[in-house]
């Protein structure tokens, strides 16, 4: 994203995961592989995840020093987090993709749950819960889970309540398979 | 009185009466020991449609209730405040260091006024203290404190888009406030009754989600999105103060401002802390 703070124009861009999505998002396109996402995923990021990471960006000397000033305030912090979730709109009316309205059956959900629930006690999982705070995932990440072994999709993710439990994810059937996005090599 | 917490006299007030039914009663208390008692007391009030009134008592009341100080129990429509345990042992504390005569002032204050039912007080209150604000200023630097105190009650939020926007509007007005230079009282009053306003939207929403801080992340905020809205409609195209936050045109760096770098001031400093 680029905004004009207090030493002219500067690009702000936080992960350096971001060139490697915009680089396997290509790869897949030239493909003709399918990218899909859920509306449950797309509500949120609306509601929670634009705004949790532009906050943490926000909080790094990058952020600071780019823009030229001792903290960032929040009128601003607001200002970028409306503009990044224009481009995600604009996101959505591309082509290529696809949001799918996905309702997963409770059951099934159930069964997800209570798979992260049969970890507790376990050495992983105690490492996740002191992370993380809970052994349970989001809703919307269980119901990615859920479309993932209903649809023989790959979940690409860097989410480590996905990520770090993937052998047991796939052993157990709870998802077809995930790929971690930081571990994508080209 | 210097090293007193502003926040005394809300605990004062409440370990003296036990309990306090209604935020209107407390800020009566309050506001008639400083300009009746005389006592030194940090809180400024600005009028309101029930008297004079200060958000500080209102924000710094959410805080104590936060850190146990105080219980905050909604009682029919009406806030039920109590003090703890924790926080009576503060107030022994606090009595130490409060010149005798305040506290006799005070007391004589909570005696008489105790009495008066909601009506009775309102009407003292008005026949015998309300004079015309003329200076907006101390309005201003009123409001600016409210937005402050706003702020740090939402900065303990999870971050998501609710509550973000909350922070983003709060901090739009106040640099909208720190920009203006209107000369026009009319207009002048216009605007800050409107953030004035606003402000009170806000508060509520803290008290509507203070107890399950999670369901903020799920409200539908479209009338204070709209209430926002008009805001920056004002101070954009009536006022020509401050762009709009969605203003294409406007650059990142009219919104920023690290002016206010203090970090959250606590409640309570050394010898008082529990």
């Amino acid at each position: 994203m680029t905004e004009k703070g207090r030493k002219g124009h500067v690009t702000l861009k936080y992960m350096e995961l971001t060139d490697k999505i915009h680089i396997l998002t290509r790869d897949l396109l030239t493909k003709k592989i399918d990218i899909n996402t859920l509306t449950l995923i797309m509500d949120e990021i609306r509601r929670k995840s634009v705004a949790k990471i532009v906050n943490e960006y926000c909080e790094t000397p990058d952020a600071r020093i780019k823009l030229g000033v001792r903290r960032v305030n929040d009128a601003a912090i607001y200002r970028m987090i409306t503009n990044v979730e224009k481009k995600i709109t604009n996101l959505e009316s591309k082509g290529w993709f696809n949001i799918i309205d996905y309702d997963p059956d409770e059951y099934d959900i159930k069964n997800v749950e209570n798979f992260y629930k049969s970890q507790i006690g376990t050495a992983k999982m105690t490492q996740h819960i002191a992370k993380k705070g809970n052994a349970v995932p989001s809703h919307a990440d269980m119901s990615l889970l859920c479309y993932s072994c209903d649809n023989s999709a790959h979940v690409v993710t860097n989410d480590s309540d996905i990520t770090t439990f993937t052998p047991e994810l796939k052993s157990e059937g709870i998802c077809f398979d995930v790929i971690k996005i930081s571990d994508v090599r080209f | 009185m210097s090293k007193i917490p502003r926040c005394w006299p809300i605990l004062y007030a409440l370990y003296k009466m036990n309990r306090i039914r209604g935020h209107f009663y407390l800020q009566k208390y309050i506001y008639l020991a400083k300009v009746e008692g005389e006592i030194p007391i940090e809180y400024d009030f600005a009028k309101n449609d029930y008297g004079p009134y200060c958000l500080g008592i209102k924000t710094d009341a959410f805080r104590l209730n936060q850190e146990g100080y105080i219980d905050l129990i909604d009682d029919c429509d009406a806030w039920l405040f109590k003090i703890t345990p924790k926080g009576e042992k503060v107030v022994q504390k606090m009595m130490e260091l409060i010149p005798e005569s305040n506290l006799t002032c005070f007391d004589n204050i909570l005696d008489k006024f105790s009495k008066y039912t909601l009506t009775a007080l309102k009407n003292y209150v008005y026949s015998n203290h309300i004079k015309e604000d003329t200076e907006n200023n101390d309005l201003k630097k009123q409001i600016l404190i409210d937005i402050k105190d706003l702020l740090s009650l939402f900065k303990e939020r999870e971050p998501n888009h609710n509550s973000m926007f909350i922070r983003g509007s709060l901090d739009y007005c106040s640099i909208a406030l720190k920009k203006e230079n209107l000369t026009d009282p009319v207009q002048k009053d216009m605007l800050l009754s409107y953030i004035s306003s606003y402000n009170n939207n806000i508060l509520k929403l803290n008290e509507l989600t203070m107890n399950e801080p999670n369901t903020l992340a799920h409200l539908n905020l479209e009338e204070v999105k709209e209430k926002f809205d008009y805001i920056q409609e004002t101070c954009s195209k009536e006022l020509d103060i401050l762009p709009r936050l969605d203003d294409e045109s406007a650059d990142l760096e009219l919104f920023l401002d690290d002016e206010d770098d203090d970090p959250l001031t606590p409640l309570f400093t050394s010898p008082i802390r529990c």
